[in-house]
């Protein structure tokens, strides 16, 4: 450990910046701990459970800026030699090697964090543990808060739901949001030292730690957006979730990710969630393992300069100027009127701007004038890119573009937008229906044959400005092969081409919307079914007087309720449709139930079995409804209200259940059965 | 003691060091002399651990220097360009540095020098003058009792009195304990007194390396005044390697380097109607060194 650490050195370093930790400690009680007091002692008991979900789920402003702000301090405060030569000299002068200056420095910042962190966690097991305290002593307003809060709050918070919450233990949840938050924290530390440890220029290391953090995400953008401009069809390869991980890997997206998918069920619910915690901390230790090598690499002599390796240097104004190059394309598209043309000009007058703004940032000088000279090398490098990129994109990778498995292959397959839907919680099922399979295959052939008139249509600037309803729309398509191999493709068509041929129809089919709903496929893996219908904002009386005045002609309705004012006809309109379906609910009878919980719970798994039938059609039924919504087919306001069918699902080797949100627009005959088929 | 041997260092396309060579026997002070830009801080630079070489052999005690922690320990290392921490009182700096050097630190000697110097250990260092920043450097680099010290310009911004002090101290150091001393410097009256062996720094090459002595030994200071059909005679002085000539009235004022007895031979083989040898200091022989 002596080797490693010099004691003295550590000891300095810890009361130089003390000041550090103790802001740091500022802003968790001011922030965080006396809030949550003050909410506390207000009367919305909500309020107070809502901003304890907020912090322990990250998504508290507070969290996310000590998580982001404090470690980049650190981390900038503790290599002042980096920044100065003369600091350096006297650093260097010290009977410490530079491995042990690694190491202290490290070790220092950790303290600096860690200390404060934990502090903040011992402080919040008092208010955590009361929130436990609460849901015993107060079940009734647990009842309240259910509905609006400990729904919020993510199932790492309360993982079992409110029926398990008696169980609760104070310790796990802190030492969960202490971990976690722990991660986060190292990982910016770590992108801090890695920028100081690039660079000896601060505002150089802050570009970089910016361009570091966000590196994942943009080589997936990039290369995402070159390869659907130039490569038609090119898409996220074999696994749906590359990108969608890389994207999760930007820890900036941390308190995002745990609040997405509180309620999701896929690709980092709880089950994988060790996936997003294990990337994390793979990019911690990447990113100490390239500070570790930089600061035992880099030159004294280089203090102070904006990048302390040459070559990186030429590699930062290169990635800079490529960058400005492409972002000047884009941008000439949408103001030139479109065309390569103004693709290519932007291309031009971007890389050199941004060649001469890198230059001087990496000079530290404005007189970048004889750079003039070494502009042809890097606008070759360029060039030569671009020119391997159409190299590729149009030869080399045709069998890639081209390939539609054949029929005998396919065991069975996806075509649905389900990143929306799967976020809600919905588990697709392969489609296997023979006809489905051969009208897939012939839209993918048609795609493949139209490629190049679609190619087209990126460069044309009125494309670039589409109108709501003319926005292209994703389209994947996955063959689940016999062979257990994936083929996947991710198409963003024009609305007008999927029309043509015939996508819209293919998911206008059953058998591919109901393809979204696994449970619905397995009625004996549901548990329960819970229809909640709209809950009745004015009274049956009401509501028949309201019909009574509309029919008459009234342009304006108004109703005192106590706690209502109606004065809007649409939100009348609504109402009415609303009050119709209760109506025919009270007309059968089970009125009171609708009217006191507006949530119908259906257990038995023989009612259960029938009531999925019922489902099955009004889902279909919905589906084709949200298509034509998409395509303007049906006005908006011709299904005013919905009702939500959630289902409770249990999965093989699960010991708790998934939870499925179907909305229906259509609800014939789910009503039917809840008025006659029980 | 200290070895450097063919030390190259660029910096870019600048070359600072171009295969300099620098021995320092041990108890000895040697004086590092050079113009402005002559390589001498970038020297001490890699005998301090600050700079890697691109090329040769930085030793101390013929162990090389660079991030060497043993090494670092024994060499006390005053810049040119003084850094304490922030904000840090003499008080402060002075609990880090003997955490820091605990194995060698003097508090003893810490305290005597203190006292001398009258410094208020509670001021912050960076309120302190030039010069008493100075002063507190040497304390530190003195109390950490080093094997080498390395003085980069140190006597800018010292008082007399202190310098006395400081130099006394040193000299002591070197008596005693046999303190290794490299002083790189302008003030070359200063280590005229004090230094044992020289060298000059030429464009990143040592130019001259040798004991003061020999080295004055061999310029020679004369002054001489031959009949008037002789003085403006220059071809006169051929075979003897003249640094530099200067002519006032009938009186010529020669720096000569060579055998102190070849020289006088020579001259006087000419019929001086005046011969003199006048005193040579440091200063006069790195300028006409650096002139020739």
């Amino acid at each position: 450990m002596k080797t490693f650490i010099n004691t003295p050195l550590l000891i300095e370093q810890l009361k130089r910046f003390i000041v550090i930790p103790l802001a740091l400690l500022a802003v968790y009680l001011l922030g965080i701990i006396m809030p949550m007091h003050t909410a506390r002692e207000g009367v919305s008991w909500t309020g107070a459970d809502h901003f304890m979900a907020l912090v322990l789920t990250h998504s508290h402003p507070a969290t996310i800026f000590t998580m982001v702000a404090f470690p980049l301090i650190v981390a900038f405060a503790l290599f002042p030699n980096h920044f100065n030569g003369v600091t350096n000299t006297a650093f260097a002068g010290f009977p410490v090697n530079k491995r042990q200056m690694f190491y202290t420095n490290v070790l220092a910042g950790f303290i600096m964090l860690v200390i404060p962190l934990f502090l903040l966690c011992l402080m919040l097991l008092v208010p955590v543990h009361l929130q436990h305290f609460r849901t015993e002593v107060f079940p009734v307003e647990w009842g309240v808060i259910q509905a609006s809060s400990i729904s919020h709050a993510s199932r790492y918070l309360w993982p079992d739901g409110l029926e398990m919450i008696q169980q609760l233990n104070t310790f796990t949840i802190v030492a969960g949001f202490f971990l976690r938050n722990l991660l986060g924290i190292m990982v910016y530390f770590a992108l801090g030292i890695t920028a100081v440890s690039i660079s000896g220029s601060r505002v150089v290391s802050i570009i970089l730690a910016g361009i570091i953090s966000f590196l994942p995400l943009a080589i997936v953008g990039l290369g995402w957006s070159i390869a659907h401009m130039y490569l038609f069809g090119f898409s996220t390869t074999g696994n749906f979730f590359i990108d969608e991980i890389l994207y999760m890997m930007h820890p900036v997206m941390m308190s995002n990710v745990i609040n997405d998918h509180r309620w999701s069920n896929a690709p980092f619910n709880s089950d994988y969630m060790w996936v997003l915690y294990i990337g994390y901390a793979v990019l911690t230790v990447v990113y100490f393992a390239v500070a570790r090598f930089c600061c035992l690499r880099r030159r004294a002599e280089t203090a102070g300069d904006s990048v302390a390796f040459v070559p990186l240097k030429n590699v930062l104004i290169f990635l800079m100027s490529l960058v400005g190059m492409i972002a000047m394309g884009v941008f000439f598209i949408m103001v030139m009127g479109g065309g390569r043309g103004a693709f290519y000009v932007g291309f031009v007058v971007g890389f050199v701007l941004v060649y001469f703004l890198a230059q001087m940032l990496a000079e530290k000088t404005l007189h970048v004038g004889n750079k003039v000279r070494k502009l042809p090398i890097f606008g070759g490098v360029a060039v030569g890119l671009y020119l391997l990129m159409l190299l590729v994109t149009n030869g080399f990778l045709w069998g890639y573009v081209t390939r539609v498995p054949g029929e005998n292959e396919i065991a069975g397959i996806q075509v649905q937008h389900f990143w929306g839907s799967q976020r809600e919680g919905v588990d697709f099922i392969a489609i296997t229906d023979p006809d489905i399979i051969a009208r897939t295959r012939e839209i993918h052939q048609e795609i493949i044959n139209e490629r190049r008139s679609l190619r087209r249509l990126v460069w044309n600037a009125a494309n670039t400005r589409w109108s709501w309803e003319m926005q292209p729309q994703p389209l994947p398509i996955v063959y689940y092969l016999h062979n257990g191999a994936t083929v996947t493709r991710n198409y963003t068509l024009p609305p007008d081409f999927m029309q043509r041929i015939g996508v819209e129809d293919l998911l206008r089919e059953e058998a591919v919307i109901l393809s979204r709903f696994a449970p619905l496929h397995h009625p004996h893996t549901i548990a329960q079914i819970e229809i909640r219908l709209p809950a009745p904002f004015l009274t049956i009386t009401e509501i028949k007087d309201a019909i009574e005045l509309l029919q008459q002609g009234a342009d304006e309705v108004r109703f005192e309720t106590g706690w209502f004012t109606i004065h809007d006809i649409p939100w009348l309109e609504q109402m009415l449709a609303e009050g119709e379906i209760l109506i025919r609910l009270q007309e059968h009878g089970i009125y009171d139930i609708v009217l006191r919980e507006a949530t119908t719970v259906i257990t038995d798994p023989a009612e259960i079995r029938s009531l999925v039938e019922a489902l099955k059609r009004d889902t279909a039924a919905t589906g084709i409804i949200e298509r034509q919504r998409n395509t303007n087919e049906v006005e908006w306001s011709a299904h005013p209200i919905s009702i939500q069918a959630n289902i409770h699902s249990y999965r093989e080797g699960h010991d708790h259940t998934w939870t499925h949100h179907i909305r229906l627009l259509a609800f014939d005959y789910t009503l039917d059965w809840l008025m006659y088929g029980r | 003691m200290i070895k450097i041997e063919n030390l190259t260092k660029r910096f870019d396309d600048f070359t600072a060091l171009d295969g300099l060579n620098l021995h320092v026997k041990q108890g000895s002070i040697y004086g590092m002399v050079g113009v402005n830009g002559a390589g001498k801080t970038t020297a001490i630079k890699h005998l301090a651990g600050v700079y890697k070489q691109d090329i040769g052999e930085v030793c101390i005690d013929n162990t090389p220097v660079y991030d060497n922690i043993q090494i670092k320990a024994r060499v006390g290392y005053i810049p040119d360009e003084l850094y304490f921490f922030p904000f840090y009182t003499l008080k402060m700096q002075h609990k880090f540095m003997r955490r820091m050097y605990a194995q060698t630190w003097n508090e003893e000697r810490y305290t005597k020098m203190l006292g001398l110097m009258g410094l208020d250990p509670k001021r912050r260092l960076g309120k302190f003058s030039k010069g008493m920043q100075k002063q507190a450097a040497f304390i530190f680099a003195m109390s950490v009792m080093p094997d080498v010290l390395l003085l980069d310009e140190p006597i800018d911004g010292l008082d007399p009195l202190v310098r006395k002090v400081v130099f006394e101290l040193i000299i002591e150091d070197v008596a005693q304990r046999g303190l290794t001393v490299l002083i790189s410097s302008h003030n070359l009256k200063e280590m005229d007194g004090i230094c044992d062996a020289v060298g000059i720094i030429k464009g990143g090459r040592m130019g001259i390396e040798r004991d003061l002595d020999d080295l004055k030994a061999d310029v020679h200071k004369i002054q001489v005044a031959f009949a008037p059909e002789k003085t403006q005679d220059v071809e006169k002085y051929q075979g003897i390697e003249l640094l530099h000539r200067e002519t006032r009235g009938a009186v010529e004022l020669l720096v000569v380097r060579g055998k102190h007895d070849e020289v006088e031979a020579k001259i006087k083989a000419l019929q001086p109607l005046l011969y003199d040898h006048l005193p040579l200091t440091l200063e006069e022989v790195f300028v006409y060194e650096n002139l020739h």
